[in-house]
């Protein structure tokens, strides 16, 4: 008896939401047929020749992108500080600190002459591709799973896929040219010694990370 | 006569409709999303301002990318998302058919037989199928520019290279000596 309750509920349930689904893509194809009418109509005089190309090229000189660079720092900064609590919970101290981190990343492209705006437009890119290169195959795979979601969690969740994953960003890294933020870093270096010394030091350093690495994962499966 | 889609799509495509707006929509919704399901920055109801913010940004840069990096993806992600749905359309086809001879209900079917250490085969297969995809659409443009990766001196490249050879193969020695060690208990 319960059952068929259930059952009924959740029938009428269906319905409701079919018929909401239903309603929403009739109100979006009507706004699409009249949007499709009016750039018909509309005389060509209308759209200008790459108008948003040359919106773009203007915000380049506006400088604009380098000011969303610097929003998107202070946001991703000030959201980290909150969320791990390593100065308190006081909004102004993890503001401030966010804002001030931000400010200095902002003036890095004014002293070594490397703006940050063209690499991470590229990182961005490519990440967007990788993006959405997994949400095809996801959708492809999808067909031979009853419960996908299931299935991710069971699958998706061993260290091996963290460590594919990490890789796969250091190689953006490169291709996206982000890299060339270290190189810049080391060239203007004040501390007086010649940039392949500097390179060789870092060189080391990344190598006996690595070993320190390859050691705790050894270490973890024994 | 040109008919009226062709007049609306060639004016779409006049004003950068697809080289700027569309990539800008897709990148910002797929941010988004993923930004809210994996919680990066705790849970999506308190963070809704700042996942809207870096998929925004995000998704600008990627708008910004014809004119500032050069990339232009237009021809690329059109060519991709046909060829993508080929490839789905001839993997439903092929169910079709076999669904002629198998029992109802195939997922529950191939969740039995490819169930357990085999059942990421298929997530596998697919991402091999949407790298074939991503190669022949040309869309590797985005990773591998025209000019190179100019910019980055060769020595550079070269240890970068060298580190990461490094990095594999000390990973692999490692891991392949734990476990046998694992195996020899």
């Amino acid at each position: 008896m319960i059952d068929v309750q259930s059952q009924s509920s959740e029938t009428n349930l269906n319905f409701f939401q079919t018929k909401y689904y239903l309603r929403r893509m009739g109100r979006i194809l009507k706004f699409s047929a009249v949007l499709f009418a009016l750039l018909a109509l509309l005389p060509s005089a209308v759209f200008a020749q790459g108008a948003l190309s040359t919106l773009t090229q203007n915000l380049q000189s506006m400088g604009f992108f380098e000011i969303l660079l610097f929003l998107l720092f202070s946001v991703i900064f000030f959201a980290l500080l909150a969320k791990s609590k390593v100065l308190g919970q006081s909004a102004a101290v993890n503001g401030f600190v966010a804002l001030a981190i931000s400010f200095l990343i902002f003036i890095y492209p004014s002293f070594t002459g490397f703006s940050l705006v063209e690499p991470l437009s590229r990182f961005f890119t490519q990440i967007s591709t990788v993006a959405i290169l997994l949400v095809f195959a996801l959708v492809l795979s999808s067909v031979f799973y009853p419960d996908m979601s299931k299935m991710m969690v069971e699958q998706f969740t061993k260290p091996g896929v963290l460590y594919i994953l990490i890789i796969l960003a250091l190689v953006l890294l490169v291709t996206s040219r982000t890299l060339w933020t270290f190189w810049a870093g080391f060239k203007i270096a004040p501390t007086g010694g010649s940039s392949d010394m500097i390179i060789l030091i870092a060189a080391l350093l990344i190598f006996i990370v690595i070993i320190y690495l390859a050691a705790s994962v050894g270490g973890g499966k024994k | 006569m040109v008919s009226p889609f062709e007049v609306v799509i060639l004016r779409l495509k006049d004003l950068g409709f697809f080289t700027f707006l569309l990539p800008f929509i897709l990148v910002a919704a797929i941010l988004y999303g993923l930004l809210r399901k994996s919680q990066i920055f705790g849970p999506p109801e308190k963070n809704v301002a700042v996942n809207a913010v870096i998929a925004l940004v995000a998704s600008f840069m990627v708008w910004a990318a014809p004119v500032i990096a050069g990339i232009n993806i237009e021809q690329e992600l059109s060519r991709f998302f046909v060829q993508s749905m080929s490839a789905t359309l001839a993997l439903m086809v092929a169910i079709l058919m076999v669904g002629m001879f198998l029992p109802p209900d195939l997922p529950k079917l191939f969740g039995e037989k490819f169930g357990g250490k085999n059942s990421g085969i298929f997530i596998a297969g697919a991402i091999v199928v949407g790298i074939a995809i991503l190669v022949t659409s040309g869309m590797t443009t985005v990773f591998f520019p025209a000019g190179g990766l100019v910019g980055i001196p060769e020595d550079l490249l070269m240890m970068v290279g060298v580190l990461a050879m490094l990095l594999i193969g000390i990973v692999l020695i490692v891991w392949l000596g734990g476990g046998r060690k694992e195996g020899a208990k």
